[in-house]
C-alpha cells in the first residue's frame, strides 16, 4: 500500500473540514479526489503533504507513519493550484530547487533536470524567466519541479485550473501517459468530473468533509453510492416514489408517472415495502421509440426540446405529470420533432435506487 | 507638432513652481558656482574652471574622507538592517492582519520630534554622565567613565541606526508581506527546512526591500553632517567637509564642486541599486 489514510479528522474552529476519512491507494495508481469547493479535498491533500496536520487519525506512506513529519521529511511532492513557482529563479533553477537542497552535485542536477525537462518538452525554456513563459509552460515547470525528485507520491491540487478547455483536454492525455511512464502514485484533486473521468484509475468523491464513494471509474459512474454522487458525476434523471414490492431480485417502485422495476444489486440500502425512494436513470440508458414496446419500465412522453451538440443529441421529454426527463444518444437521425408523442423504456439493471427516508 | 495649451495645464503650475523654486534653481546655482574660480574667505570670482573638481577628486584628504564616509555609511546600513530585518520579519510574518502596520505607525511617532533633539537625547544614554556609563560604574565593571560610546564612530552608527530604523522596517515589511505564502510551502514541500527556506526564498525575495532600505540609509549618510558633528567626536565625514568649506572656509566654488560630485555618485549608486536589485518589482 503506497498511501493509507486512517480515520482522518480535521477541524477549523467549529467547522469540521474532514470527518473520518479513510483511503487506500496502491503503488502506481492515480487517485482523483473529486469534490466541490469547500468539500475538504484540498485540506486532505495538504494533510498528505504535511502542510497541514490532522486533528485525529494517521497518515501512512509505504507503511511508515508520517502523520507528524514535516513536509520536508516526506517522500511526497505537491503541484500547487497556483503553481507557486519561485519568481526569483529561472526555469532551470526552479526545477533544480529540490535537488540542490538534497545536495546533489552539479553534474547530477544538470542530468536530472534535463531528463525531466525533455520528458515534459520544456528543454528549450530552461534559461527563461518563469514570468516570461505561457500558462501551459508554467504548468509543466511546476510538474517538472516535483517529478525531478522522483517522489513516491505526487500530489496535484487542481493544477490545470488556469488553462482553457482545449489545452486541459490535451494535458489530460499527456498527464495520464506521464503517470504511466514514471509509475509512481498520483493523487489529483479536482472539482471537474470530466477531468476526474479522464485521469483516474480510482475516484474518491468527497462532500462536506466525508468520502462518499471510493471506487473505479466504472463503479462510481454505473453504481453511484449515494444521491450526491449520482447527481455530481455525469447526468442522472431522478424520479421520486414509494416501494410497492420487494421480491427476490426485483424491487418495484410506484412513481407519479408509472411503475419502475429495478434489480436488487443496484439498490442502495435495504428499503422495505412502503419506503420512500429516489430512482435514478442515466440519460444514455434510456431508449426512445415511436410505439410502446413490451419492455417493463415503459412510459409515455412528449418531446419538448432537441439539442444536437456534435457527438451527442440530447432530448428533453415531458412526462404526463409535467416533470422532465433527459435522454442522450449518439445517433442523429431519429426523425423526432418537438411535440411528438413517444415511448421511453429502460432495463431494470440500469436503475439505481436510493432510500430517501 | 503643436501642443495646444488647455485650461487643465493650470493644475501643473503649483508643482512646477515648487520644483523650480526649491530644486532646479538651487541645483543650477550650485552647478554654476562649482565652475567658478575658488578661494578661501569668500574670495571667489565668476569664471569657468574644472580646478575645483580636479582638486576635490584627486586630493588625498578628500579621498580619505570619502573612504571613511562610505565605510561609516555601509556599516550603518548593515547595522540598521541587522536590527530592522528581524523586526520586519516578526511584524510581517508572525503577527496576523494589520497589527504589524499599526506598530510601524507607532515607530514613526518619535520621528515627529526634532532631529537635533533626538540626537542630543543620546547624550543621556551614551555620554560620560549617561545611562550606560552610570550602569557600568554602579555594577563595578569600570572604575571611571569611558568615552568609546560617545564622541566616536560607534556613537555615529548607533544614532543612525536609531534614526533610520523605521525607514528600513517599512520597506522590508512591505516586501515580506508581498511574498505569497505558498512559496514558503512549496519550498518546504520540495525538501527545504525553515532555515534553508529563509536563505533560498525569503531573503532573495526581500531584496527589493533591502535595496530601498539601502537607498534610504546609505545615500543620506553620504551627506550627513549633524550626527558626526554632535556625537561623532573626531569622525569627519563628507558632509562635514562640505559644510566646513561653505561656512568656515568660505570657498563656495570648491564646496559646490564637492556637492555636485557627491550628487553624481549618489545618482549612480541609486541607479545601480534600482537596476540590479529588483526594486521595480515592488511597484509592479
Amino acid at each position: 500500500m503506497s498511501l493509507k489514510l486512517e480515520n482522518i479528522h480535521k477541524f477549523f474552529g467549529h467547522i469540521t473540514a474532514l470527518k473520518n476519512v479513510n483511503l487506500e491507494v496502491n503503488k502506481g495508481e492515480l487517485l482523483v479526489i473529486l469534490g466541490t469547493s469547500g468539500s475538504g479535498k484540498s485540506t486532505l491533500l495538504r494533510i498528505i503533504s504535511g502542510l497541514e496536520k490532522p486533528d485525529k487519525g494517521r497518515v501512512l506512506i509505504n507503511g511508515r507513519d508520517v502523520t507528524y513529519e514535516p513536509p520536508y521529511n516526506r517522500p511526497t511532492s505537491m503541484v500547487f493550484q497556483d503553481l507557486a513557482l519561485f519568481p526569483h529563479l529561472n526555469v532551470f533553477e526552479n526545477i533544480a530547487f529540490g535537488l540542490k537542497i538534497r545536495k546533489y552535485d552539479r553534474r547530477e542536477v544538470e542530468i536530472r533536470v534535463k531528463e525531466v525537462a525533455e520528458m515534459l518538452r520544456i528543454n528549450d525554456l530552461l534559461d527563461r524567466s518563469v514570468a516570461k513563459i505561457s500558462g501551459g509552460q508554467r504548468q509543466r515547470v511546476a510538474l517538472a519541479r516535483s517529478l525531478v525528485l522522483h517522489p513516491d507520491i505526487l500530489l496535484l491540487d487542481e493544477p490545470l485550473g488556469a488553462l482553457d478547455m482545449k489545452l486541459r483536454m490535451d494535458m489530460w492525455v499527456e498527464l495520464k501517459k506521464l503517470q504511466r511512464q514514471v509509475a509512481n502514485t498520483w493523487v489529483f484533486v479536482t472539482h471537474d468530473q470530466h477531468e476526474a473521468m479522464a485521469l483516474a484509475d480510482k475516484i474518491a468523491v468527497i462532500n462536506t468533509g466525508e468520502i462518499q464513494q471510493l471506487g473505479t471509474k466504472d463503479e462510481v459512474y454505473d453504481s453511484p453510492a449515494s444521491l450526491f454522487v449520482a447527481s455530481f458525476i455525469g447526468e442522472m434523471n431522478f424520479l421520486e416514489g414509494r416501494v410497492t414490492e420487494v421480491k427476490g431480485d426485483v424491487l418495484k417502485v410506484e412513481t407519479p408517472v408509472g411503475e419502475v422495476e429495478a434489480t436488487m444489486q443496484r439498490v442502495k440500502g435495504r428499503p422495505e415495502t412502503g419506503a420512500r425512494v429516489t430512482v435514478g436513470i442515466r440519460p444514455e440508458k434510456i431508449q426512445i421509440t415511436k410505439t410502446p414496446n413490451d419492455c417493463i419500465n415503459t412510459l409515455s412522453a412528449r418531446v419538448s426540446e432537441i439539442n444536437f451538440s456534435g457527438v451527442l443529441t440530447t432530448y428533453e421529454l415531458e412526462l404526463p405529470d409535467g416533470s422532465r426527463i433527459k435522454i442522450q444518444t449518439t445517433s442523429r437521425q431519429m426523425g423526432y420533432r418537438q411535440g411528438d408523442k413517444v415511448y421511453i423504456s429502460w432495463s431494470p439493471e440500469d436503475v439505481n435506487v436510493y432510500v430517501t427516508q | 507638432m503643436k501642443r495646444r495649451l488647455s485650461i487643465y495645464h493650470i493644475y501643473a503650475i503649483p508643482t512646477t513652481a515648487y520644483l523650480l523654486l526649491f530644486f532646479y534653481i538651487p541645483i543650477i546655482t550650485i552647478i554654476v558656482y562649482s565652475f567658478w574660480i575658488g578661494g578661501p574667505f569668500y574670495e571667489f570670482k565668476p569664471g569657468f574652471t574644472l580646478e575645483n573638481y580636479v582638486r576635490f577628486l584627486t586630493s588625498r584628504v578628500t579621498q580619505n574622507v570619502m573612504i571613511v564616509t562610505n565605510v561609516v555609511a555601509f556599516l550603518s546600513f548593515l547595522a540598521t538592517l541587522l536590527v530592522a530585518y528581524p523586526i520586519a520579519y516578526f511584524l510581517a510574518r508572525v503577527l496576523k492582519g494589520d497589527t504589524g502596520l499599526r506598530i510601524i505607525l507607532l515607530m514613526l511617532i518619535p520621528l515627529e520630534m526634532n532631529y537635533l533633539i533626538r540626537i542630543f537625547a543620546w547624550r543621556n544614554i551614551l555620554g560620560e554622565q549617561g545611562f550606560i556609563n552610570n550602569l557600568l560604574l554602579t555594577l563595578g565593571i569600570i572604575d571611571e567613565p569611558v568615552r568609546i560610546f560617545f564622541h566616536s564612530m560607534y556613537a555615529v552608527i548607533i544614532v543612525i541606526v536609531h534614526n533610520a530604523l523605521p525607514y528600513a522596517v517599512f520597506p522590508l515589511y512591505i516586501t515580506l508581506r508581498s511574498i505569497p505564502q505558498n512559496l514558503y510551502q512549496a519550498a518546504m514541500d520540495l525538501g527545504s527546512n525553515r532555515v534553508s527556506t529563509f536563505f533560498r526564498v525569503t531573503l532573495p525575495l526581500s531584496m527589493p526591500g533591502i535595496a530601498v532600505a539601502f537607498l534610504f540609509i546609505y545615500v543620506p549618510m553620504l551627506g550627513e553632517f549633524a550626527i558626526p558633528a554632535l556625537v561623532g567626536g573626531k569622525t569627519f565625514l563628507l558632509g562635514n567637509l562640505i559644510t566646513r568649506q561653505y561656512l568656515d572656509v568660505g570657498n563656495w566654488p570648491y564646496a559646490s564642486a564637492a556637492t555636485i560630485s557627491l550628487l553624481i555618485i549618489t545618482l549612480i549608486a541609486s541607479f545601480l541599486v534600482f537596476k540590479y536589485m529588483g526594486v521595480r518589482r515592488l511597484y509592479e
